[in-house]
């Protein structure tokens, strides 16, 4: 399920409006994955404080929204711009790609929330195949 | 039997005070059958469905949206015992429908966002979100369970 030109169109557009909230929105999915799926917390078990508002939850929020933030402008060539975090996850990390679209769910639901004038169905349905290719970029060199 | 704790039974009982079935069903399931086309295979005698303009407008989907949100009001009245409360249904939607139960977890996913939407950020808390996500998965979970 690759990306039309209109997906991408549909991308770009939403995350200009996303931009405003970059900070909530990434500290919002973050957070929210944490909770709603607590098996993500695995992951965490050296952070101090896993709860919503804290320091570290926040700052990982915000290193995660960036990256995606500039996925967007390298959505035709998300494998190689995603190469080195993606030996990173799958060598040093070691997250379950499964868990990855635990993340995208939750991102989902924070734009859904803080954007619902604009999170429109089609505009829904291309950020969900993009953050699915994101994930699919990341999980590449897995094995 | 599923184990509640008071927070999530409140967050659940309080968030279906504030939605109105009438209005997030029709917003969910159009939803779903645009970002998941594939949903659409149920329901070819629903008219069009060609555009997302088409399924948003289209009465029929409307219809259904309400049918299946108002069928989580009895999921609410029984928390302790969803299980059975959806055997007839799971029967139905295996035997008769033949209905993959992905799409259930699929239509859950849309109702989440719609509610997000509706309800925005700080009444959709985490917390919020967790319990009523909890539910859903329990509702997908005894729709699925009577296939064979």
């Amino acid at each position: 399920m690759s990306l039309s030109a209109k997906d991408k169109a549909n991308v770009k557009s939403i995350w200009t409006k996303i931009q405003t909230k970059s900070d909530d929105i990434g500290e919002q999915a973050f957070s929210r994955m944490l909770v709603v799926y607590p098996q993500t917390k695995t992951y965490f078990s050296h952070w101090a404080d896993l709860k919503p508002g804290s320091a570290q939850v926040i700052k990982h929020g915000d290193t995660i929204m960036n990256k995606i933030d500039e996925c967007v402008n390298h959505m035709e060539d998300l494998v190689p711009f995603l190469s080195s975090l993606s030996e990173l996850h799958a060598t040093k990390l070691r997250v379950d790609p499964a868990n990855f679209k635990f993340l995208a769910h939750c991102l989902l639901v924070a734009v859904a929330a803080y954007l619902p004038n604009d999170f429109t169905p089609d505009i829904h349905l291309s950020v969900d195949k993009f953050l699915q290719l994101v994930a699919l970029a990341l999980a590449e060199k897995y094995r | 039997m599923v184990d509640w704790t008071d927070a999530e039974r409140s967050a659940i009982l309080g968030l279906w005070g504030k939605l109105s079935a009438d209005e997030i069903g029709p917003q969910a399931f159009a939803r779903c059958l645009i970002v998941f086309p594939w949903t659409q295979r149920y329901f070819s005698s629903f008219g069009n469905l060609s555009t997302p303009a088409a399924i948003m407008g289209n009465p029929n989907v409307a219809k259904h949206g309400r049918t299946v949100m108002h069928g989580l009001d009895k999921a609410i009245q029984n928390l302790d015992d969803i299980k059975n409360t959806y055997a007839a249904l799971s029967v139905k939607h295996s035997e008769k429908l033949h209905v993959d139960p992905d799409n259930f977890r699929v239509l859950a996913e849309c109702i989440t966002v719609c509610v997000a939407a509706k309800l925005g950020p700080a009444v959709f808390n985490a917390d919020t979100q967790e319990a009523f996500q909890k539910f859903l998965s329990v509702v997908v979970s005894a729709l699925g369970r009577q296939y064979h």
